[in-house]
């Protein structure tokens, strides 16, 4: 009997230790797999959300013929007839030349509804957030309505674009579209960019001379030290662009490349040339 | 009659376009611009349909519409409304599947009568989701839209034959069989296909039969109403068999099928609704911490209580909090939560871009930039006129507004057109006192006064001052109005006489941040007062500093009326007028 309880002593001490190794082993197997599921979601994580794409941005006033040109440029098919849009869209870069195909493979294009309302809810967010990713935007006039009150309005939508777009060194590079170049009452590139110049100067002495926005510190004491703070910022991105007070496009950080074309009839060939351009870079 | 049908996606898209005639996409780009992106559902134009319109014939749409409702069709899936632009009215109808909405949209002349348009639209809904080849779908559409015309004439004959037979029923209650048999048995508009082809009318008396067990009541009266539509339908037959192009035979298969898709469908609607209540998962508490949940009704019911009283606790009126969270749980259901997020804060991050969405303005105002043009042109001066409730500030905000236009070295002439409240004027002429020291030139700024009296002075003082501002060489004129009651038509008629005489370029409502669930009204009367062409361009919101993140009723005042807010008034003296920053405001309201 004696005997027998030894032996079950001993028994019970070598499993004991037995259980002890494995309760280490478990504990280390244990921490190694939760390591690893953490780098992993990590690295899963960080590739997931840096876009690896290119992306390249359509924007511009109402009824200039984004949505039109959106589906040309990633379907190759022009819409019968297209409704202003509620939501932006984003597709594939599709060019019907082969050559240039698998340069454009990493392309993504999104475009943006014209209104203001809906630029502030997807286009301003969307822009501050991957400024970075972003290889090029284009800007989609209608020239053949181009006249001082529209110029105005692209000029205001411009300067809002270019204030962020302009935070980066080098900027973003900048499309101008000229959409329906070869109506009667079409005005040419150059003489769009002209005004374009011409109204920008003009808007921003007025900017300067407009009231500030109202900001988070604004009620409190110490708001004069923020909001000058901010002004100067502000300023800086696009003071750079001002020569003598007068502003001009190739002053810009980015490069503004004015195209024309039609969208409805299929001619886009400046813009199939810039995107190479943009693509080899 | 019916100008445009046409089907889109958010994306602008068009997939779909019925178009006899001219192109209407103006009226489908309002319709979207006002119904879909502002969320505006009545613009009030010249001549909208509301006019015009019989109240019958609105009243047949509502019942339509419940009809629709109590069938199960008007839930969140399927939104149908109507909407008028210039002359022609929109009914649409929006269907969301998976996160996709699809737009059906039918323009027609708002003279026009369209006799059940929601039901038009649910058939045409429901054969385009059942229907793979477009222009087998095309086809089916002209036959729909010729069904709904030749119902028209239906009804127009039934009319003439009630005078002949006493014993006929009315065509209101021959309405509602009609109505019941369409939706007992799920055949929409039988009635009017009978009219296309001569070999269906025999499928209506079948039809009739079966019915008969369900609808114990007028059967009688049905079977005669009947044998007389049959008796007509000889005659009238040949007549409109012509006027289909395809051919008859192709006509007869083409609707067979049609109608077959429509009750299909019909009966895996009433399946889906048996199934859909019965589906919970083992681990959706699990999913409530790690996202990835679909969002139930009954997980937005929790939060919706939370995000009102939150909106209320920020002075917006209980109406307008209630409308945008209607918004939001309409967004809502059915969508997914993103990782690592609660169905709390998708919810939160929901009002917040409807709140964005509310208060950023539709068209950018520049003040300084259009009175630089105004000033180019002509030589009239560029009028401003200031309206609101009594002590919200108007004079105040007046003369802050004087004094940015001093500092921009513009001539500017204060209008005293508050012929009222007695000290009024001498309360103006204390501001033009202090500002015409403060400023860099002393005569850029003079008072014009016209003494104290009634409303027929206000509009003699208003044009006398801005042709004296004319003679004078002054760039803007500033009319401060007496402030007066909402509610009170004796005092809110004389302002369309004063916008009439005084054509300002801006009418600017003040309205102070501190007023709660009032504002609304408030808004939407001065938007009223100045008559159907002239709108309120803009609000100053004052006081803004008075109340800390209290700032609701910008949002009431905005989603009344659609105008935006230009300015906001943060504290008493002259500097302290700021531009509205749309982020700054959401911020605060959702702190």
């Amino acid at each position: 009997m004696r005997f027998q309880s030894k032996m079950l002593d001993d028994l019970i001490i070598e499993v004991q230790s037995v259980l002890e190794d494995d309760h280490m082993k478990f504990v280390l197997t244990a921490i190694v797999a939760l390591l690893v599921i953490i780098i992993t979601s990590f690295i899963v994580q960080k590739t997931l959300f840096k876009n690896k794409n290119r992306t390249f941005i359509l924007t511009g006033p109402k009824k200039s013929g984004k949505t039109s040109l959106f589906y040309y440029l990633t379907t190759g098919k022009i819409p019968e007839l297209t409704v202003t849009s509620i939501e932006p869209s984003v597709g594939k870069l599709k060019l019907h030349s082969d050559e240039y195909s698998e340069a454009f493979a990493d392309v993504v294009i999104r475009d943006y509804p014209a209104s203001s309302k809906l630029k502030n809810l997807y286009l301003y967010p969307f822009l501050k957030e991957n400024i970075r990713g972003c290889k090029g935007l284009i800007y989609v006039i209608d020239s053949s309505c181009f006249d001082s009150s529209y110029c105005n309005m692209v000029a205001n939508d411009l300067l809002d674009l270019l204030k962020i777009t302009e935070s980066i060194p080098n900027g973003v590079d900048i499309a101008i579209f000229c959409n329906k170049y070869d109506y009667f009452t079409s005005r040419k590139p150059k003489k769009i960019k002209e005004m374009l110049e011409n109204e920008i100067t003009k808007l921003y002495k007025l900017k300067l001379r407009n009231l500030n926005k109202v900001s988070l510190h604004d009620t409190t004491e110490n708001a004069e030290a923020d909001e000058s703070e901010e002004e100067d910022n502000f300023e800086d991105t696009l003071n750079t662009a001002f020569q003598r007070g007068e502003f001009k496009f190739e002053m810009l950080e980015g490069n503004v490349d004015f195209l024309e074309g039609n969208a409805f009839k299929q001619k886009t060939e400046p813009l199939t040339v810039w995107f190479c351009e943009k693509a080899a870079n | 009659m019916l100008s445009q049908f046409v089907i889109f996606k958010p994306s602008g898209l068009v997939l779909f376009n019925y178009q006899p005639g001219k192109n209407f996409s103006a009226v489908i780009d309002s319709f979207i611009e006002d119904v879909v992106i502002s969320k505006r559902k009545f613009v009030a134009a010249e001549g909208t349909t509301s006019e015009i319109k019989e109240g019958e014939e609105v009243k047949a749409e509502e019942k339509e519409l419940l009809l629709l409702k109590e069938g199960g069709e008007n839930d969140d899936s399927n939104v149908y409304g109507s909407y008028s632009y210039g002359n022609y009215s929109v009914k649409y109808l929006i269907r969301t599947e998976d996160k996709q909405r699809v737009f059906f949209t039918m323009v027609y002349p708002s003279l026009v009568m369209v006799k059940g348009p929601y039901e038009f639209l649910k058939n045409i809904r429901i054969l385009w989701e059942n229907t793979e080849d477009i222009s087998k779908f095309e086809q089916f559409f002209k036959l729909r839209v010729l069904s709904i015309q030749e119902s028209r004439i239906v009804s127009d004959s039934d009319g003439l034959e009630e005078n002949n037979e006493d014993h006929k029923p009315k065509a209101g209650d021959k309405e509602k069989v009609g109505k019941k048999q369409k939706r007992g048995k799920g055949k929409g508009m039988k009635k009017s296909r009978k009219w296309n082809d001569d070999g269906t009318y025999r499928d209506y008396a079948d039809e009739d039969n079966s019915n008969k067990k369900d609808l114990d009541y007028s059967q009688g009266k049905q079977s005669k109403s009947i044998s007389a539509n049959l008796d007509q339908l000889i005659g009238d037959k040949k007549n409109f068999g012509s006027r289909t192009s395809t051919g008859e035979f192709l006509v007869k298969d083409l609707s067979d099928e049609m109608n077959e898709i429509l009750e299909s469908n019909e009966a895996d609607n009433k399946k889906a609704i048996s199934s859909s209540t019965a589906s919970s998962h083992a681990f959706g508490f699990l999913k409530n911490i790690i996202g990835g949940k679909k969002i139930q009704k009954e997980d937005i019911e929790k939060v919706k209580t939370a995000l009102s009283g939150h909106l209320i606790k920020k002075n917006v009126a209980p109406n307008v909090a209630n409308s945008l969270i209607a918004e939001i749980e309409k967004e809502l259901v059915g969508s997914k939560t993103e990782s690592f997020t609660s169905v709390e804060v998708t919810a939160k991050k929901c009002l917040e871009k409807q709140l964005i969405k509310l208060l950023t303005p539709n068209s950018s105002i520049d003040l300084l930039n259009e009175i630089e043009r105004k000033r180019s042109k002509t030589d009239n001066p560029y009028v401003i006129s200031v309206v609101g409730v009594n002590g919200v500030g108007k004079s105040t905000n007046l003369s802050k507004l004087a004094y940015w236009f001093l500092q921009n070295k513009y001539r500017v002439l204060i209008t005293a057109c508050d012929t009222f409240r007695s000290g009024a004027v001498e309360q103006l002429r204390t501001h033009v006192n202090n500002l015409s020291k403060l400023s860099p030139d002393h005569d850029q700024i003079e008072l014009f006064e016209g003494g104290y009296g009634g409303s027929n002075l206000v509009a003699k003082i208003a044009t006398g001052a801005i042709k004296y501002a004319k003679e004078n060489g002054f760039d803007i004129v500033l009319l401060d109005t007496a402030g007066r009651r909402h509610n009170d038509a004796h005092l809110m008629t004389p302002l369309a006489s004063f916008a009439r005489a005084a054509n300002p370029d801006k009418i600017i409502m003040v309205g102070e941040a501190l007023v709660g669930t009032d504002s609304v009204m408030q808004a939407k009367n001065f938007d009223k007062a100045f008559g159907a062409n002239r709108h309120l361009d803009f609000f100053i919101i004052s006081k803004c500093d008075t109340v800390g993140d209290m700032i609701g009723s910008m949002v009431n005042m905005v989603f009344a009326t659609g105008i935006p807010i230009l300015f906001v008034g943060t504290g008493q003296t002259y500097t302290d007028l700021r531009t509205l920053s749309v982020e700054w405001a959401v911020n605060k309201l959702m702190s």
